[in-house]
């Protein structure tokens, strides 16, 4: 029986190594996120006026901005050790088309003892208006709205930051709300826009910058209410709150 | 009332009936008749010899514990063990907390290897298969990112899980022999503790 043990010894470590050195060979030590797979999902707009998109996972990151190829409603790019675990649904008809992209609600491959964190890229058109809702367990998103037309923005995250630039946003007025469980919500609005922020307070501070405040609201130094203006209700959670207005 | 040999033998025989063979029990028996023969003819009563035996109902349990642990060092078995601990625990409630405890530790530990020993043993190999067939390019399950490294890796789990199994063999005797020892003290201290009493 030892020398089978001896063998069985042997032959696992021999094999782990070798696989471990391939992994390694291949991806480099530790694995760089650019290392790991791709891919890409692109949506056409195909006539449609208007828009609804949908982005749900669960761990990982979310970037968001604003552009795509002609007659391209979305194009996102998936890094991660598994982008294969995604589902796109579209549905609707004519003037109007709903995507939804969704990822696992868990990650569990690892590399190495190291987290592969799915990391989505993804340019939205800005020819049609579009109705956004971003969903993320766990992680970083960022929207930088810049090229984009907006109806209506929704973005939870159960736990992590949440950055929404809206300094470069040139598209109509919209409601949107922002939900963060744990981590800390950063706003960055144009100072020249009508734009009302309601902050419905949870833990943590609420820091603004260039803003005019009136309890849990604030708003740009020109609001005018009797006029159109954009309307964003932000959910505090745990951490902190900036809103900027920047002057452009 | 009296307190005769009669009564003492008989409760020991009857506790002691079924749980070991006919021969053992008279041989345990003739003991305690020769130590009331030698008492009487010292010139104690048999009462008082009934009470320096210690009550019989305790050294009843006394005895199919050491019997049970005795038969389990002689034959290995799970139920021969099991035997022994569940005549043990009869000679104190507290040995719930200071043998049951530590056994159900053990055996779920040697379980709990075991059964991820037949995993690794069972999964290796098949998913050396599906490395294969991604080598292959044969559409299957996209299971491993690199399937090349996936065959070595496949290859490592698969004689990790047979050492495990074989590994979980010895840790369960030895376990099964730190266990025997184990309860042999126990019973030595229960008896130690009874008599210095």
């Amino acid at each position: 029986m030892v020398p089978l043990i001896l063998w069985l010894i042997a032959i696992t470590i021999v094999s782990f190594t070798i696989g471990f050195g391939i992994v390694i060979m291949t991806t480099g030590f530790p694995p760089s996120p650019g290392s790991f797979p791709t891919s890409e999902n692109s949506v056409p707009i195909d006539g449609a006026k208007e828009a609804g998109i949908s982005l749900s996972i669960g761990t990982g990151e979310i970037n968001i901005y604003g552009g795509t190829a002609e007659n391209v409603l979305i194009d996102k790019t998936t890094t991660s050790l598994s982008p294969a675990l995604e589902t796109t649904l579209v549905t609707g008809s004519g003037d109007r088309k709903f995507i939804s992209m969704t990822g696992p609600e868990q990650d569990n491959k690892t590399v190495l003892l190291l987290d592969s964190k799915r990391l989505w890229n993804a340019g939205i058109t800005g020819q049609i208006p579009v109705a956004l809702d971003v969903r993320l367990g766990a992680g970083h998103s960022t929207l930088n709205t810049g090229g984009l037309n907006f109806t209506a923005l929704a973005i939870h995250t159960g736990a992590g930051t949440t950055d929404l630039d809206l300094s470069g946003y040139h598209g109509s007025d919209f409601t949107g709300t922002i939900t963060n469980g744990f981590g800390d919500i950063s706003v960055r609005v144009p100072a020249g826009r009508n734009i009302r922020i309601t902050v419905l307070r949870g833990v943590g501070d609420i820091r603004t910058d260039g803003m005019k405040s009136d309890g849990d609201y604030y708003v740009t130094s020109g609001y005018i209410p009797s006029e159109p203006g954009t309307a964003l209700w932000v959910e505090q959670g745990v951490g902190t709150v900036r809103i900027v207005a920047v002057k452009s | 009332m009296a307190q005769t040999e009669q009564d003492y033998l008989g409760v020991l025989r009857s506790g002691l009936d079924g749980k070991m063979p006919k021969e053992e029990i008279d041989d345990i028996l003739s003991d305690y008749v020769e130590h009331f023969r030698i008492g009487k003819a010292e010139g104690r009563t048999e009462e008082e010899l009934y009470h320096a035996l210690g009550a019989p109902e305790d050294v009843t349990r006394e005895i199919k514990a050491t019997y049970m642990v005795s038969r389990a060092e002689q034959t290995r078995s799970c139920s021969n063990i099991w035997h022994a601990i569940m005549a043990t625990l009869g000679l104190g409630l507290f040995n719930l907390v200071f043998v049951l405890v530590p056994f159900i530790i053990l055996a779920v530990l040697v379980a709990v290897v075991f059964v991820v020993g037949c995993l690794f043993a069972v999964l290796g190999p098949v998913s050396f298969i599906i490395a294969l067939l991604q080598i292959l390019g044969i559409p299957f399950i996209s299971f491993w990112l690199w399937p090349v490294a996936g065959v070595f890796f496949a290859i490592g789990i698969t004689s990790l899980g047979l050492l495990l199994v074989i590994s979980d063999m010895y840790l369960a005797h030895f376990f099964y022999h730190l266990g025997i020892r184990y309860l042999k003290w126990n019973i030595r201290v229960i008896k130690g503790t009874e008599a210095s009493i």
